[in-house]
């Protein structure tokens, strides 16, 4: 087979901005919401997540020429079960407060659309390595945006970033901000700004 | 039907060799889990009451509280007993588990909470520790537990906690007659 | 039977499987524009997330407890589920074709729809009993009907607003399920 040519700017470009999961794609609505709520969350969902990507998309790849089609959904909800089951663990042993904070949400990456959605439209169809960087990019696209909207919620809504006070005394925090109702529309005002922009580059070119 | 059968095979061998990846990884991390659950537990009692502990194993919790009394430990300070420490699990809207510790004259010490899943912003206000509902506990005794003020807003998870607080002294009271007798 | 219908209203009010806990937001998102296929998705949802936390809770306590192999639950669980939803769009596909031709499209999406794994893993994680599970499935799957319901009436109604360009489609949906999660959390703060 033919090496195939790819272009590492793009893949990148594409995960953290043009197709970004979550202000772009619009994947993975319930663990964004869900763990949004301290930056800590965030990154720590965030990350697990691109462990499980590169992973299932590496795998995915290599076996994409021995997974028959009809039952190609099943296989990958298999692999990708088993790294999450993985992370699962690994957080649980060694990061126990991250694992106690994130939940269930971190078993619910399995049903996580991004995950699924890189297997059947990327990995399936390339090679490794292409695929292992879409996994990284995706991964960080995804990251990142939790990062923003956790960043944004944590400070309104608890005045602290990390876990550390940084707001003056006299700030009395929006508690409505972390409580579900503003993880909605937080995420709803970031994605309008995300589709504004769009529309006034497009107006530009 | 021969399709069937390859079809499934495959997806068999798929699944078996995940299972066996995921055995490998929960031998390497299932002490470390234990380890780390126990040292939690460790160090919360600890915070509840001075002394080593150890697990009582020769009382029955009577069925009743067994559901939420799941273990209990005695705390002893130079061969004298301190207080017992109760492993708790209440319903709030979700499952919680906390420790909570009773002395020799049953008043309770102080409750800590390990595991709970409440809404951030609404139910979390409960379970905080430098809240204003937890730290009410402490120095209370049965006959006083009714005057904790409940958390407006997260109230059945406050209720929650109370009654395992109550459940507590109820087992740590039983415990310390059966002594007497 | 008092806490059976507790455990009920909470989770079909109270602890809203999408407006509190965020389970399920997909769909919800995606497939809310028309009332009608909102509900038949939401039967469809509530009709799995049943039979899943019925099936779930004997996998879990005579297979992975007795042999000690728990942490298989989340593969476990999805594979049952992905079969479940396979074997339902077989037989609504023999049986009842209208219904099929109608959900047609969304039935595969119910795999992969959180609330359903999240239902089976809560179900093990809150340790309730099989009468418990069931309904607290049951309840969540009609919690998720209730809001998807709720939801796409709003969008509806959107066809006829003017609705700033960058707000349309998604980010008005999701405004417009704060607004109906603040409403819920109301339910919530009085209890």
């Amino acid at each position: 087979m033919a090496k195939e040519t790819f272009s590492v700017k793009k893949i990148f470009k594409d995960g953290l901005l043009d197709q970004n999961p979550i202000f772009v794609q619009l994947l993975g609505m319930c663990s964004t919401l869900a763990v949004s709520t301290t930056v800590i969350n965030g990154i720590g969902m965030g990350l697990s997540v691109t462990f499980v990507l590169v992973l299932s998309n590496l795998f995915i790849s290599l076996l994409r020429n021995y997974i028959p089609s009809k039952i190609r959904i099943a296989s990958y909800i298999v692999i990708i079960a088993g790294f999450v089951t993985v992370v699962d663990m690994i957080l649980q042993a060694y990061v126990p407060s991250l694992a106690e904070s994130l939940g269930l949400f971190i078993p619910l990456i399995v049903v996580n659309c991004i995950i699924l959605a890189r297997a059947e439209s990327f990995a399936s169809k390339h090679e490794p390595l292409p695929s292992v960087l879409d996994g990284l990019a995706m991964g960080a696209g995804f990251t990142a945006a939790l990062v923003v909207i956790s960043a944004l919620r944590e400070l309104v809504g608890s005045g602290t970033l990390f876990g550390i006070k940084v707001t003056p005394a006299g700030f009395s925090p929006a508690v409505l901000v972390i409580s579900p109702v503003g993880g909605f529309l937080i995420l709803g005002a970031l994605i309008a700004l995300v589709q504004w922009l769009q529309s006034r580059r497009k107006k530009e070119d | 039907m021969k399709q069937y059968l390859s079809l499934g095979s495959r997806l068999a061998l798929f699944v078996a060799s995940v299972v066996l990846m995921l055995s490998l990884v929960n031998m390497l991390t299932r002490d470390t889990i234990a380890e780390r659950q126990r040292i939690a537990g460790e160090t919360a009692r600890g915070e509840l009451l001075s002394g080593t502990f150890t697990e009582v194993t020769d009382f029955t919790i009577p069925e009743a509280e067994a559901k939420t009394v799941t273990a209990v430990y005695r705390a002893e300070e130079n061969g004298v007993v301190t207080g017992y420490c109760f492993d708790v699990t209440v319903k709030g809207y979700d499952e919680m588990t906390m420790i909570v510790g009773v002395n020799t004259d049953l008043i309770v010490t102080g409750v800590k909470i390990l595991t709970q899943s409440e809404t951030p912003g609404i139910g979390s206000k409960a379970v905080d520790e430098n809240g204003a509902f937890l730290p009410q506990f402490k120095g209370l005794s049965s006959r006083n537990l009714d005057s904790v003020s409940i958390v407006s807003g997260a109230t059945v998870s406050s209720v929650g906690i109370q009654s395992g607080v109550r459940s507590a002294v109820t087992v740590c009271s039983l415990i310390l007659e059966g002594k007497g007798e | 039977m008092a806490n059976i219908f507790l455990l009920a209203i909470t989770a079909l009010l109270i602890e809203n499987f999408v407006f509190v806990k965020f389970y399920g937001i997909c769909p919800f998102l995606g497939v809310s524009q028309k009332t009608e296929t909102a509900v038949g998705m939401g039967l469809a949802v509530t009709f799995t997330m049943t039979i899943a936390s019925a099936l779930t809770w004997p996998l879990y306590y005579f297979v992975l407890k007795p042999l000690q192999i728990e942490y298989l639950e989340t593969i476990a669980f999805i594979l049952l589920i992905a079969c479940l939803v396979q074997l339902i769009e077989m037989f609504l596909q023999k049986a009842i074709p209208s219904l099929y031709s109608a959900l047609g499209i969304y039935l595969p999406l119910i795999t992969t729809n959180c609330a359903v794994l999240g239902v089976a893993l809560l179900n093990v994680q809150n340790d309730y009993n099989f009468i418990e599970s069931v309904v607290y499935g049951f309840a969540a799957g009609l919690g998720f009907l209730l809001a998807i319901f709720l939801l796409s009436l709003v969008r509806e109604r959107f066809e006829f607003a003017k609705i700033p360009k960058p707000f349309q489609g998604v980010p008005i949906a999701l405004i417009a399920g704060g607004l109906l999660a603040l409403a819920f959390s109301g339910l919530r703060l009085s209890f």
